[in-house]
């Protein structure tokens, strides 16, 4: 008899492994980050793809170039992935699908190059392999590289030591940043990874669907494909968008525990190592430290209260099974299913091996707090580290007006234009949260999608927004979003929920590249101390509490209480 | 009709992006 008890041990070991492991990469990644972000070399091949694209990679650009790049950049990525999307049928490699429908073609391609992955279609019946691997699986590297570069050019701006005029606001070059990291980090990692994918049991191959007689008598469809490639960089970049419909709880994609842990640590690796590489480009290790700590201990909190959630199982029909198991693979169990969902939410992936829509309340309620939080717990590649400096600034400056400190980070001034940049920057994902979720649960067509009443479909709709506006993209499942309305609200809220907050970034970036660092006074709060650590991680709880509290309290909260 | 409409939408968001570039910028010179 299996009980929620007899999986604790090795839920604590899971949780074990996977730290030992993070705590021997992580500072060994960081370092090397911080080498490529701050190195003026470059390689051969990176030269020639410099030369095709018409770009100066030795040209230190202003924020408002750095930031038009990336624009433009991404502007080039969306219309890309529109057209493959709708021309598809006419393209090789389609598996005779037909062309996506207009509005989920504008869904897919601003999905995938806004790292969130919402997937309102099933892969294995709708994309043929050439939209699978020349159209998501690319934007899966680049859109990953857009965000570890903006975070890179923060960082520069906040380690420039001396001001100076003539070079104001420059924070690097983007197509340097985006070269490097796919070069040299994503497409490295990621064909190792594949690789072993490919030797634990996962599919790698160009086949076209099979259709098998079942024991049943009935018939059943089985589409190759180039998975393990796919996967891989699915985790590593945050991704989180599946081969098939039901992303890693398809045995293709995910075949045993041992894969199931190497995903977990994929979707956390870089992102800590950001964190870690910050405090190497700044200059002082122990600001990298206290960034991690509190990323860490908010992800500690997260797992337990989640797996708690789907170990104690409340319910009847739980606790004659040992745990919540609806919607989950028992290939994973409670707590291996549990740990997953709780980094993919608080990563930014939105990959998923358990159907989330099936979590118990409160474990629903925790995997949607985690994107509330804004994606920093470690967050997404980048955009995890950018988030959380930016709440760095928000704590600095209230412990300014509480205790009198100066209000400065790393010696550089927090001014009325940079508080005004990091309050829009605080603000934008939530009011794109909460007015979303307004029109979705007023309008007809929102409505429409829901499978359920109440609080549960409330919550069907919150997780929705706040998946796309987070750049998350899991989902709870129950939820029909394949429609022109869900498809034209969730795009646009992916959209301004990615590209808002990095020009805001960029902007503030730029800023504190202009200033020239002051040294600590008496009166300099010390960003590197556990008191500076509790205090971010009370900041990021408070801003989240007072802002999304409501909606959780009629939503996910009031579910568990009914 | 539905190609240009979100085309469209696509080219305004981006445009929109471009101008908050421009407004914090301003906002950085006028200093």
């Amino acid at each position: 008899v299996v009980t929620g008890v007899s999986e604790l041990a090795p839920a604590i070991g899971q949780v074990a492994l996977l730290v030992a492991l993070l705590a021997l990469s992580v500072p060994l990644l960081g370092r090397w980050l911080a080498h490529l972000y701050t190195s003026d070399r470059h390689l051969a091949v990176e030269r020639v793809t410099y030369r095709v694209l018409r770009v100066d990679p030795d040209a230190d650009q202003h924020w408002r170039s750095y930031a038009g790049a990336v624009l433009g950049f991404s502007l080039v990525g969306v219309l890309g992935l529109y057209a493959l999307g709708r021309l598809q049928e006419r393209l090789p490699l389609s598996l005779g699908f037909p062309g996506l429908p207009p509005d989920g073609a504008f869904n897919t391609a601003v999905s995938f190059v806004t790292n969130t992955n919402w997937q309102w279609y099933s892969g294995e019946v709708t994309l043929g392999h050439l939209m699978q691997a020349s159209g998501l699986s690319v934007q899966n590297f680049l859109s990953a590289a857009v965000g570890m570069a903006v975070a890179a050019a923060f960082a520069r701006g906040l380690a420039k030591r001396v001001a100076d005029p003539a070079n104001a606001g420059r924070v690097g070059n983007f197509w340097a940043d985006l070269v490097r990291t796919t070069y040299r980090v994503l497409l490295p990692m990621a064909i190792l990874v594949a690789v072993a994918f490919v030797l634990m049991g996962v599919i790698q191959n160009l086949s076209d669907t099979h259709t098998i007689s079942t024991l049943t008598g009935s018939d059943q469809s089985i589409t190759g494909g180039p998975v393990a490639s796919q996967e891989a960089i699915k985790q590593l970049g945050t991704n989180g968008g599946g081969f098939y419909n039901v992303n890693s709880a398809h045995p293709f994609e995910n075949p045993n525990a041992v894969s199931n842990l190497l995903q977990v640590f994929l979707m956390l690796v870089i992102p800590f190592a950001m964190a870690w590489a910050f405090g190497v480009i700044v200059g002082d290790r122990r600001q990298g430290v206290a960034v991690l700590s509190v990323m860490a201990l908010l992800f500690a909190v997260s797992v337990a209260l989640l797996t708690w959630a789907e170990m104690a199982g409340h319910g009847t029909a739980p606790q004659l099974a040992g745990g919540a198991l609806e919607g989950k693979e028992t290939r994973f169990g409670t707590a291996a299913s549990a740990l997953f969902a709780a980094t993919t939410t608080a990563t930014s992936t939105g990959a998923v091996d358990a159907m989330h829509d099936s979590l118990t309340a409160p474990g629903g309620g925790i995997a949607m707090f985690n994107m509330m939080l804004g994606e920093i717990i470690p967050g997404g590649v980048g955009s995890g580290l950018y988030g959380m400096l930016m709440l760095a600034v928000v704590t600095v400056f209230l412990s300014g007006l509480m205790v009198g400190r100066t209000p400065e980070y790393l010696g550089k001034r927090i001014g009325q234009r940079e508080i005004v940049l990091v309050a829009g920057y605080v603000l934008t994902t939530p009011v794109l949260v909460l007015v979303g979720g307004a029109i979705a649960i007023t309008a007809g067509d929102g409505l429409a999608g829901l499978q359920e009443n109440g609080p549960h479909g409330l919550s069907e709709a919150v997780y929705a927004v706040t998946s796309a506006a987070n750049n998350n993209g899991s989902a709870f499942g129950g939820l029909t979003s394949g429609t022109p309305f869900w498809n034209t609200l969730l795009g646009i809220l992916m959209l301004l929920g990615r590209f808002v907050p990095m020009v805001l970034v960029l902007g503030l970036g730029g800023r504190f590249a202009t200033q020239g660092q002051r040294p600590p006074s008496s009166g300099t709060l010390p960003t590197h101390s556990p008191l500076f650590v509790v205090l971010l991680s009370g900041v990021a709880l408070v801003v989240v509490g007072l802002t999304f509290v409501p909606v959780l309290a009629l939503g996910p909260i009031a579910e568990a209480l009914s | 009709v539905n190609d240009v409409l979100y085309l469209l939408t696509i080219v305004v968001a981006f445009s929109l992006l471009a101008l908050l570039i421009g407004l914090l910028d301003r906002g950085d010179r006028s200093e």
